[in-house]
């Protein structure tokens, strides 16, 4: 479903020169659900950024679904490839309705002048919007700017979907949620991507949910991929022995040990 | 005073017209447009040439003077997204441009419509019962079928995304939509508006003149902001129907400055003053009503 | 005999009082499109000239004065809240005011008397110049300049003038219609005419400055914007060591070699006859436009001196004035 080809991404600015990606290889089945951790100015966010074609790379290829889409822009590489970044506030438009939001998630492309929302549009809306379990079925047309944080974080977990994507990224999602949403949108997102069986990329700092979720984690370094687990030998890391192989080769920080203790 | 009053809403109604146009640039696409200057006198010029040198009806004049006003929003639109001018530069540029393009078009700096069938003295013989009132049930019906064609279209999966363009440009892209589709096409929409409404005023003057676009921008600005002091619902039929209020109201204030502003002492020197003057009235109005409700509120509790 | 007498003195005085009171004034609406020392002018000459013509302020007339403020926009509503006060005349000072007095009152009896428009059959305000009858409730005064006479005087000036400069601003109807005639009349004198855009005050001096070695005199209409940077103009003649000619009188002491033409209050009198003329019954539509006639020529001698120019006599003869020594002279004064 991905492939990524000696993909790598600099950035200069006079004479700072920052390598973001240094020569990423990755391949991505369909269905598989990738959890990315690492510290702080390792490359995750860009990785995501050249993926969703936010960034181009300066060097390497990406592939979408066989497709080579390293010179397509982002706005059309949306049509395959949905993203959910960590501030709650990114993913709706405020001063539009939840039904209008919902909407516009309904497709990615093909956009017509047809109107669009229509009674049987509304139930549907309705349908989707029970199993959140935040009553947002009853306030579909307040302006979502109303919402908390945590609603618009879920409706926009919910409008990633609805269009059903090939590919989800999700940039540490619910890293600015309080406790109580932060499980329920890690069980929205996890309940949505098992129904739908979408490839799926995360990056987080919890290491604990960085082992439980996904079948596969990549840990990032400087640009590189520097330890890679899969499958059974995923299932069977603990987090400490995760804390103790970083520590060990120097590349630990505090906020990833931090988290280790929550 | 009742003459005043038609005439008052008269203006209104068509200057509204070009309101709404600012409406969608600068309310809903976040998009600062200075164009308008320029794209007023352009629908006006070629509604006005056209009338006079073709042997077109109103009907399609009007209906060139929104395509050539269309064109211009697109200079403007393609100065911004494809050269990467910013906005307010890109639409200044458009502007500084259409002064020559539409001196051109005219052929001279005014032009008179006082001897041939402007669409106004069209639907006055075409409806003879409706007498003094044909102009004003013209310009309601047009600006009312404006509004309600924006309303519709602002509904559609193309005026969502265009909406949300405004809203949340990241957001909209993440959605698979080009924004810089959506800008363009919002300036052509706007700017066709605002040249609607230029040729529909020189028709109702009964003439052109180069420097009739010189602060549209400030007075389609003026009809959105009071009419979105009055009317709040962020519903986009409030929406539109409250920059035609403000129209209505704005121009009201201009009919009476000139036609009481005496009483008080103005002079005819005192004209922009007067009606600045009651500009902030109309906005201070909804502000002072709105403190004495909270303070009633917290009285009650 | 005696009653009956009385009572025939009582009803004619009786009479002649309620006819005088029935007579309120008249409301006159003065408009012009901006206050500007030209426009104000004419404003004050239709006064003074209506007053002189025994027409009393506040008793026999009311002036209701309004100004555009420059915006062509406002000028319909100036129109239509003269029309909502029953005025008896309108007084409409500039093209586009004129155009929005004449839509707004037209197929009504109120006359419309125009001033200061240039072309007002060119622009549509009226139908012929020469024949009013087709014109409806429109007549006027026009502040055309003889510009081919103008230019034939640069050339009397002096033989070795072939290129004439001109600033001026398209945007203005009167100053694009003056240069028009003057771009078809030079041909005839042998002259070619080269112009010089400033669509605002602010771009005169460079389009003036663009001139200089490209022309042998410089040449300046009824053109309110640069008119109102003559200095720039001025300025670039002197630079240019070549005569400049002006066609407005009042602005000789600022340095022109020549000035021609009429001043603006001398027009205000003009249209103020004609308001007189209609105010007392005649009708718009027999009253033919009126072309101001009589262009004065006033030589400025020290602006001649510093450009080493002397003015052939033959032009000295027929100045209405002459500007030597710093102060203005008239030829009742002598020489």
């Amino acid at each position: 479903m991905l492939v990524l080809d000696s993909v790598r991404r600099i950035f200069q600015s006079g004479p700072d020169r920052v390598v973001a990606l240094d020569g990423i290889d990755l391949e991505l089945a369909a269905g598989e659900f990738l959890t990315v951790i690492g510290s702080n100015g390792a490359g995750k966010t860009t990785l995501l950024n050249v993926i969703a074609g936010v960034i181009p790379p300066t060097e390497g290829r990406i592939r979408i679904g066989g497709t080579d889409v390293t010179a397509v822009p982002a706005h059309r590489r949306a049509r395959r490839c949905a993203r959910i970044v960590q501030n709650p506030l990114s993913g709706t438009a405020p001063s539009m309705t939840i039904a209008e939001n919902l909407a516009i998630a309904s497709q990615r492309s093909g956009r017509r002048l047809r109107r669009a929302i229509d009674r049987r549009r509304r139930s549907e809306m309705v349908e989707r919007l029970r199993p959140l379990g935040m009553g947002l079925e009853r306030r579909l047309d307040d302006p979502v700017g109303l919402l908390s944080g945590g609603e618009r974080q879920a409706l926009t977990v919910l409008m990633a979907t609805l269009a059903r994507p090939d590919l989800l990224l999700l940039d540490e999602h619910t890293a600015a949620l309080d406790p109580a949403n932060v499980v329920r949108i890690a069980r929205l997102t996890r309940s949505f991507i098992e129904e739908l069986g979408i490839t799926t990329i995360m990056i987080t700092h919890n290491m604990e949910q960085a082992l439980e979720l996904g079948n596969r984690l990549i840990m990032m370094h400087k640009g590189g991929i520097v330890c890679e687990l899969a499958d059974g030998e995923k299932r069977r890391a603990s987090v400490g022995e995760l804390v103790d192989w970083f520590t060990a080769s120097h590349i630990a920080d505090d906020e990833l040990l931090l988290e280790r203790s929550r | 005073m009742t003459a005043i009053l038609l005439h008052a809403a008269e203006q209104g109604l068509v200057y509204g017209i070009a309101a709404l146009g600012v409406f969608i640039t600068y309310r809903v696409l976040a998009f600062p447009d200075l164009t308008v200057d320029g794209s007023f006198v352009t629908g006006a010029a070629v509604a006005s040439s056209l009338l006079v040198s073709s042997g077109l009806d109103p009907v399609s004049v009007m209906a060139i003077a929104f395509a050539a006003g269309a064109a211009a929003g697109l200079i403007t639109g393609i100065l911004h997204t494809q050269l990467g001018i910013k906005d307010l530069l890109a639409g200044v540029l458009t502007m500084i441009m259409l002064y020559s393009i539409n001196l051109r078009i005219m052929g001279r700096p005014n032009i008179s419509l006082l001897r041939v069938e402007t669409i106004t003295r069209a639907i006055g013989r075409a409806a003879p019962w409706l007498g003094d009132a044909a102009v004003l049930v013209f310009l309601a019906a047009t600006a009312i079928l404006v509004k309600l064609l924006l309303d519709l279209f602002f509904r559609t999966e193309i005026g969502l995304a265009l909406r949300a363009t405004g809203d949340n440009e990241g957001m909209i892209t993440a959605h698979g939509v080009n924004p810089k589709t959506m800008k363009v096409a919002g300036l052509a929409l706007s700017n066709g508006l605002v040249a609607l409404s230029g040729g529909l005023v020189a028709h109702y003057s009964g003439f052109a003149d180069v420097g009739m676009g010189l602060g549209t921008i400030v007075t389609g600005l003026a009809a959105v902001i009071i009419g979105g002091s009055l009317i709040r619902s962020r519903r986009i039929g409030w929406m539109t129907a409250s920059v035609l209020v403000g129209s209505l109201i704005y121009r009201t204030a201009v009919m009476l400055a000139l036609r009481y502003g005496y009483v008080v002492g103005f002079q005819a020197s005192d004209l922009k003053l007067v009606t600045s003057l009651l500009v902030v009235a109309a906005l201070v109005v909804p502000a002072i009503r709105g403190r004495v409700m909270r303070r009633v509120d917290t009285c009650s509790s | 005999m005696n009653r009956k007498r009385l009572c025939l003195v009582g009803c004619i005085v009786l009479g002649l009082i309620g006819a005088a009171a029935a007579a309120a004034p008249v409301k006159i609406g003065i408009c012009k499109i901006v206050e500007h020392p030209a426009l104000d002018a004419v404003e004050r000459g239709v006064i003074d000239a209506l007053a002189e013509a025994g027409f009393v302020a506040d008793r026999d007339v009311v002036y209701l004065l309004a100004s555009a403020q420059g915006d062509p926009n406002n000028a319909v509503p100036i129109a239509q809240s003269f029309r909502s006060q029953e005025v008896g005349v309108v007084v409409a000072i500039s093209t586009p005011m004129a155009l929005a007095a004449a839509e707004v009152f037209r197929g009504t009896e109120t006359p419309i008397v125009f001033s200061a428009v240039t072309d007002p059959v060119a622009v549509g305000l009226v139908e012929s110049a020469g024949d009013p009858s087709g014109n409806g409730n429109v007549t006027g005064v026009s502040d055309l300049i003889d510009v081919a006479g103008d230019l034939a005087l640069l050339k009397e000036l002096s033989p070795g003038i072939h290129r004439i400069g001109i600033v001026y601003n398209p945007g203005e109807a009167n100053s694009d219609r003056l240069t028009r005639l003057a771009l078809d009349a030079a041909p005839g004198l042998g002259l070619t005419v080269v112009t010089a855009i400033a669509d605002s005050t602010a771009n005169v001096p460079m389009a003036a400055q663009s001139l200089v070695g490209r022309v042998d005199a410089f040449y300046v209409t009824t053109d309110n914007t640069v008119v109102s940077a003559i200095d720039a103009v001025v300025a670039a003649a002197e630079n240019a060591g070549v005569p400049f000619l002006m066609a407005d009188p009042t602005s000789l002491e600022f340095g022109p070699v020549l000035a021609t033409g009429f001043d603006y209050y001398r027009h205000g009198r003009i249209t103020g006859a004609v308001v007189a003329d209609v105010l007392s019954g005649r009708r718009p539509d027999a009253i033919p436009v009126t072309y101001q006639s009589g262009a004065e020529i006033h030589v400025n001698l020290d602006a001649a001196g510093k450009i080493g120019l002397t003015v052939p006599t033959a032009i000295l003869e027929r100045a209405s004035g002459l500007f030597v020594g710093g102060r203005a002279w008239s030829p009742a004064q002598g020489n």
